[in-house]
């Protein structure tokens, strides 16, 4: 997982996949690098080949420490089978997925 | 294969299962919701394995065949309450969306519990689009993905459709060992499925016959624990209100404590057995997760078990609970599921039996209906008699159900007449009853007559104990016309006043009486004598006066009174004035339902006769 900042912006790239033997240093990484300027979190999937619930769990927690600052959180470009996960979930309402 | 008890060993034998289904021939999609399902499914094993069984790993199955997949996950958790429909938690929930996603991806997910591990089976049929390899053998696979075909086996035709053979040397590789251990665990397992089975065809096939009955369900439950080894077992069927589980078989009393399970437990009970019903799921008892020293199978439950909720469809039953005293040896999953599939097929049998019945008595029902109708058509006078100078016009009217109001009118035998108007508080055939018993002594005994206080009196003696017994009352109203003396003696039993309009416009209400017959044994009625030449008399039962309009409000005796003073004031014919109250009530009630049985009995007189 690489972390960068862009002008308010926390961008995170470079996710295999998102699942319980990552989710926690993935949220405690993004979180821990989530500064007072940030006000969005991009979350870049599009390399991302395996999403589970625990890594859903992680995505939420990000959201809620969002929305508490006033600040959102973007799913971008998420393949066909992670994307998926999302609708079953129904978390494609929660989450802005982009795809650029 | 089994799989280490670790969130990283689980995502290795996931990719393994997918790179076996990848060969299989099913599509992407079908791959990427098996992987899926099967991360979650043995994570859940991971988090919630019990510390001192996390070294016998995950147990992680996979079966192919054309039509469809089959995966069988093997955890050494505690068990879980495996939800029917599994819910979404909300929104900002971290957890919980595991066994959501399990059953959105499948067609079937089951859950068998054991007592060292439990299984969770899932099917799903295959996309039939999806590209079906050239070779593949219609037999089911079993996969330690990936494992090869049995080198060894006499037959060639591989039974296993799984990866391609490995370079295989002159011995046997560890991997087609694992495969033709596992497909010695299949036969193992279909033949002690068999047993199961065989068990369950034999009670199907004894369903056709006296099923249902008491003897039926507890001859098969006591078949149950042969067939399972268990030591003892409640049922409890759900009353009629659903507020009560009732004891219905149990197996004998314990020969140890000589207890029996209590024998009606309401539904809001704490104890395993209510559990169950409002999870819907089974309950598991043992030394490790006793009974509460308060639930109703604590002294009796000793040794462990479970407790089945029996529904059909959204109808709930009852419950079964079956144990054994020594819970070291627990049920086998195969057991589990006879005894889960013999108490849901009782479950059905019970429902319907209970809709036979049911039935059975509607058509009674029917039938004393029918019978009360006759009885009261029975009841009336076929004609009134005809007096010079005089004329009676009757009406009586049915609600909905039977009643018992009679109307008479007797000439007796010195040539005077005697009204009789009753009620009897009760509905139905006993009601029917009561008003054909009362009018048989009233037409026994005319000689009374002249004196209708006492007459009551005699008919109370002759009715109290049937009515007390069957606690009902009669009310009742007689009117003696003394012609020769022109004077109208009455008499009442807990009934509406008798309305004595005279020609002068004076209206009556004549009161005198006691209470009904059947509520006080030795009653004395008293009696009103009032001098009667000519004018109306009105005798009614309580249905007239509190006949309701369609705001609630009461028909009351007022505009009656004024109707009876009209029509003795302009001396109307007998029929004109019964049509007018009949059409009175008609219009107050407004075409609404009848609330209650009216009988009216109209004296219109010019005496001497």
């Amino acid at each position: 997982m690489k972390l960068h900042h862009s002008p308010g912006v926390l961008v995170v790239t470079g996710l295999q996949e998102l699942n319980a033997t990552n989710a926690a240093s993935v949220r405690d990484g993004v979180r821990g690098a989530v500064t007072s300027e940030v006000t969005g979190v991009d979350i870049d999937l599009s390399k991302t080949r395996f999403v589970d619930s625990s890594g859903l769990g992680a995505l939420i927690s990000i959201h809620k420490l969002m929305l508490a600052r006033g600040g959102h959180v973007r799913v971008l470009n998420p393949i066909h089978a992670v994307e998926q996960v999302f609708e079953v979930t129904r978390l494609n309402r929660l989450f802005e997925v982009v795809k650029i | 294969m089994d799989v280490e008890c670790d969130y990283e060993s689980v995502r290795a034998a996931s990719l393994q299962a997918r790179s076996f289904l990848e060969q299989a021939g099913l599509g992407e999609d079908e791959v990427g919701g098996w992987e899926l399902v099967l991360v979650e499914a043995a994570n859940n094993a991971v988090t919630h394995a019990l510390p001192e069984r996390k070294e016998r790993g995950v147990g992680l199955r996979l079966l192919v065949t054309v039509e469809l997949v089959e995966a069988h996950v093997v955890d050494r958790t505690g068990g879980f309450d495996f939800p029917e429909n599994a819910e979404l938690p909300p929104d900002d929930s971290e957890s919980g969306r595991g066994l959501f996603i399990i059953q959105a991806l499948t067609d079937e997910a089951k859950y068998l519990r054991g007592p060292d591990e439990n299984q969770l089976i899932l099917r799903k049929r295959r996309n039939p689009s999806s590209p079906s390899p050239a070779g593949q053998t219609p037999t089911p696979a079993t996969a330690p993905a990936p494992a090869p075909a049995p080198a060894p086996a006499p037959d060639p035709a591989p039974t296993t459709n799984s990866a391609p053979t490995p370079s295989s040397g002159e011995s046997e590789s560890t991997e087609s060992i694992e495969a033709r251990q596992m497909l010695e665990a299949m036969t193992e397992e279909l033949a002690s499925a068999y047993e199961s089975l065989a068990a369950i065809f034999r009670f199907s096939a004894e369903l056709q016959g006296e099923a249902g009955s008491n003897e039926f369900i507890q001859r098969w439950l006591h078949q149950l624990l042969t067939m399972t080894g268990a030591d003892w077992f409640v049922l409890r069927l759900v009353d009629r209100e659903a507020t009560q589980l009732v004891l219905s078989v149990t197996s004998e009393p314990d020969v140890a404590t000589g207890l029996r399970p209590s024998e009606s437990i309401p539904l809001t009970s704490s104890g395993a057995e209510c559990r169950a019903i409002v999870q819907r799921s089974d309950v598991w008892f043992d030394s490790q997760a006793p009974l509460a020293s308060d639930d109703p199978l604590a002294g009796f439950g000793r040794g462990g078990g479970f407790s089945h909720p029996l529904f059909v469809n959204d109808t709930l039953v009852g419950v079964f609970t079956i144990g054994r005293k020594d819970f070291t040896a627990a049920f086998e999953a195969g057991q589990v599921s006879v005894i889960q599939t013999i108490a849901d097929f009782l479950g059905i049998q019970i429902l319907s039996q209970r809709i036979l019945e049911e039935q059975l008595r509607a058509r009674v029902d029917a039938r004393d209906f029918e019978i009360a109708a006759n009885i009261q058509r029975m009841l009336l006078p076929q004609k009134l008699p005809l007096l010079p100078g005089a004329s009676l016009a009757g009406f009586c009217r049915s609600a909905r159900q039977i009643g018992g109001d009679y109307y008479d009118a007797l000439v007796t035998e010195n040539g005077n007449l005697l009204l009789i108007m009753s009620d009897v508080m009760g509905k139905g055939l006993p009601a029917a009853l009561f008003a054909l018993m009362f009018r048989s002594l009233v037409r026994s005994r005319r000689d009374l007559a002249p004196h209708p206080g006492r007459f009551l009196a005699w008919l109370n003696q002759n009715l109290f104990s049937e009515l007390d017994a069957a606690e009902m009352f009669i009310t009742a109203q007689l009117a003696y016309i003394d012609v020769g003396r022109a004077e109208i003696r009455v008499s009442g039993a807990g009934h509406p006043p008798m309305l004595l309009a005279t020609e002068q416009g004076e209206v009556i209400e004549v009161r005198a009486g006691g209470p009904p017959l059947g509520i006080v044994e030795d009653s004395e009625p008293s009696e009103e004598t009032r001098s009667y030449r000519g004018g109306r008399a009105l005798l009614f039962t309580d249905g007239l006066i509190e006949a309701r309009n369609r705001d609630g409000e009461l028909l009351g005796l007022e505009p009656i009174k004024v109707l009876l003073r009209n029509a003795a004031l302009s001396g109307e014919p007998i029929d004109i004035t019964r049509r007018k109250i009949v059409e009175m009530l008609g219009e107050f009630e407004n075409a609404g339902e009848p609330a209650d049985d009216t009988a009216l009995l109209v004296l219109a007189g010019n005496l001497p006769f």
